[in-house]
């Protein structure tokens, strides 16, 4: 596991890049070097106030020293968040939790699936991939074109989707998974990331097991802590893992197969 | 110099900060800017006779001031905290309390004869009063003669220490200290969680998988400081301060009521490092105030 550090980072920038959706740069140049695809950091958006908790954000990118999260705000914590200015420290712990499994057999095409801020993650998964010269094909979807905040990657093949047809395809992000598939039928090795809502996590669950892709999911939960210590963020695993894991430890990272959300035995349904 | 040294009982600690059960593991694993040896002891996670999964999620929600929880006690079992656990932490250079839970008296005390024939253990914790399990260890934190009972079979047990950690949720916190000084509590920890839910308007439904949950946090400050400057009237034994400390005013808030020590829970999961940067703060206003020794603050506020 790597270190985990504490840190006052300096902000870099903090912008509105779509409708209520903010890009907050950090700073940090340990959490910078020590973090992995997928990894999170935990920031107090209020010093010493409220609310109580830390806010958990998946890293979306990494540029030398500065990473950057992606934030949609909702409540106190993300719009005490959308007030830090450059200049100003942010209090953050990590980087958090495991990561994505990258390594891949060569000829492989990783398939990124996300769905509204769920792309946070994938973003910095894009980078790893293409800096290596794999170029990904990215599904993301969104309600609406407000709410869109990654509309061109001249690296990678980019499918946008969204609710009610105002960009890209109308429809869910999974429509366009499945219809990837059919186009692409017979063709080579994929390994799909997935990260959003569950209801559509576990409908890529489905698609991707139809076809016999392997996937991982970025897993979001309320966290009191994120550091393992609350044991609040509990996930329900199918055996013979163990009942519960934390999204905090065990993950963010999971393999769609354990969860029990994605079961397709219908035998649990989160 | 300021003397931040203290006793509860025949524990000596080198300050007066402990962190609370269930908010900082069995000590062993924690974020690397934490250094254990820094507190004044630690008391770990609740221990059952068998492992224990916890709850369904959700176990936790965010609330006014505090959070509740429902994380149903889960923990490895305290055979895994023997081989697994203990052999790291006893080479700490601190304070080892080992929290205990059951749901019967039996399992108490098969819990503790297992822990007692093991180096390495300064005290005993015992958990009577978790609301977040179905079935029973409640009813020992809120009956006199059930707590009586309980801490009569554990006394005869060990030599140790034993620290009776008291729920809030009774109708008279005083007798339930008595009962367990009567029956041989060596000192008293208070408060546990208090019983608390929450509503999600939307799907009109509790929050919680359990429906109740055990709220903690700066919201119970005052309920806790209450019930310790109660306490500390009716009892002669050491007291141990819990309630949603934060703050080195609030350390010395609960020691004015009447604790000797305190203990870090919730707080801890905002900065797992905080109890660290209370002490600092505390010696500066011990220093303002000219008070040579920490010790001469506990209780201050009786008349």
């Amino acid at each position: 596991m790597s270190k985990i550090y504490l840190e006052q980072a300096l902000v870099y920038s903090n912008d509105e890049i779509a409708q209520d959706i903010f890009e907050l740069r950090l700073e940090t140049p340990a959490i910078a070097s020590e973090h992995k695809p997928g990894q999170f950091i935990n920031i107090q958006t209020n010093p010493g106030g409220l609310p109580l908790w830390r806010r958990p954000f998946s890293i979306a990118r990494i540029s030398g020293d500065i990473i950057d999260i992606i934030y949609k705000v909702i409540g106190t914590g993300t719009q005490q968040m959308a007030a830090l200015r450059p200049g100003d420290a942010a209090d953050i712990i990590g980087p958090l939790g495991n990561s994505f499994s990258v390594e891949i057999k060569s000829g492989t095409i990783p398939l990124l699936i996300g769905g509204g801020l769920g792309f946070a993650p994938l973003i910095i998964l894009r980078d790893y991939f293409v800096h290596r010269e794999i170029t990904p094909v990215l599904f993301m979807g969104a309600v609406t074109k407000a709410e869109h905040y990654y509309l061109d990657d001249p690296q990678a093949e980019l499918m946008l989707t969204t609710d009610d047809g105002t960009l890209g395809h109308q429809g869910l992000v999974t429509d366009s998974l499945q219809r990837y598939f059919e186009d692409a039928a017979g063709h080579q090795r994929f390994a799909a990331y997935s990260c959003g809502p569950e209801p559509m996590l576990a409908k890529v669950a489905s698609v991707c097991r139809t076809h016999g892709i392997p996937l991982e999911l970025s897993i979001e939960r309320e966290m009191a802590c994120g550091v393992g210590l609350c044991q609040g963020c509990a996930i329900e695993q199918l055996p013979p893992q163990k009942k519960y894991a934390l999204v905090c430890k065990d993950g963010p990272i999971f393999n769609a197969e354990v969860l029990a959300f994605t079961d397709h035995t219908g035998s649990s349904n989160d | 110099m300021i003397d931040i040294r203290t006793e509860i009982g025949s524990l000596a600690l080198n300050n007066p900060i402990l962190t609370a059960s269930g908010t900082f593991g069995y000590g062993d694993d924690l974020p690397d800017y934490v250094d254990i040896k820094d507190f004044g002891g630690i008391v770990t996670k609740s221990l059952t006779r068998q492992p224990r999964d916890g709850n369904a999620p959700p176990r936790i929600v965010e609330t006014a001031s505090g959070m509740l929880n429902s994380i149903g006690l889960a923990n490895i079992g305290v055979e895994a905290f023997i081989r697994d656990k203990l052999p790291i932490i006893r080479e700490k250079e601190t304070v080892i309390i080992v929290n205990i839970a059951g749901s019967r008296l039996e399992e108490y005390c098969e819990i503790l004869e297992l822990l007692d024939g093991e180096a390495g253990i300064d005290a005993y914790e015992i958990n009577v009063s978790c609301p977040n399990v179905k079935q029973g260890g409640m009813e020992f934190g809120v009956s006199c003669p059930h707590l009586k009972r309980l801490i009569k079979a554990l006394r005869k047990l060990t030599e140790r220490p034993i620290i009776t950690k008291l729920s809030p949720n009774v109708t008279s916190i005083e007798e339930m200290a008595q009962a367990a000084v009567d029956a041989g509590s060596d000192m008293l920890s208070l408060v546990n969680t208090l019983v608390g839910a929450a509503i999600d308007i939307e799907n009109r439904r509790p929050i919680l998988s359990t429906i109740f949950g055990g709220l903690s946090g700066p919201a119970i400050t005052p309920v806790a400081l209450a019930q310790i400057f109660k306490v500390y009237e009716s009892v002669n034994v050491p007291i141990i301060g819990i309630g949603g400390i934060g703050s080195a005013e609030d350390v010395i808030a609960f020691l004015m009521a009447g604790a000797s020590a305190v203990q870090i829970g919730t707080m801890n999961y905002r900065d797992p490092g905080i109890g660290l940067k209370l002490m600092p703060r505390i010696e500066a206003w011990l220093g303002e105030h000219s008070i040579e020794r920490i010790t001469d603050i506990v209780g201050a506020a009786h008349a």
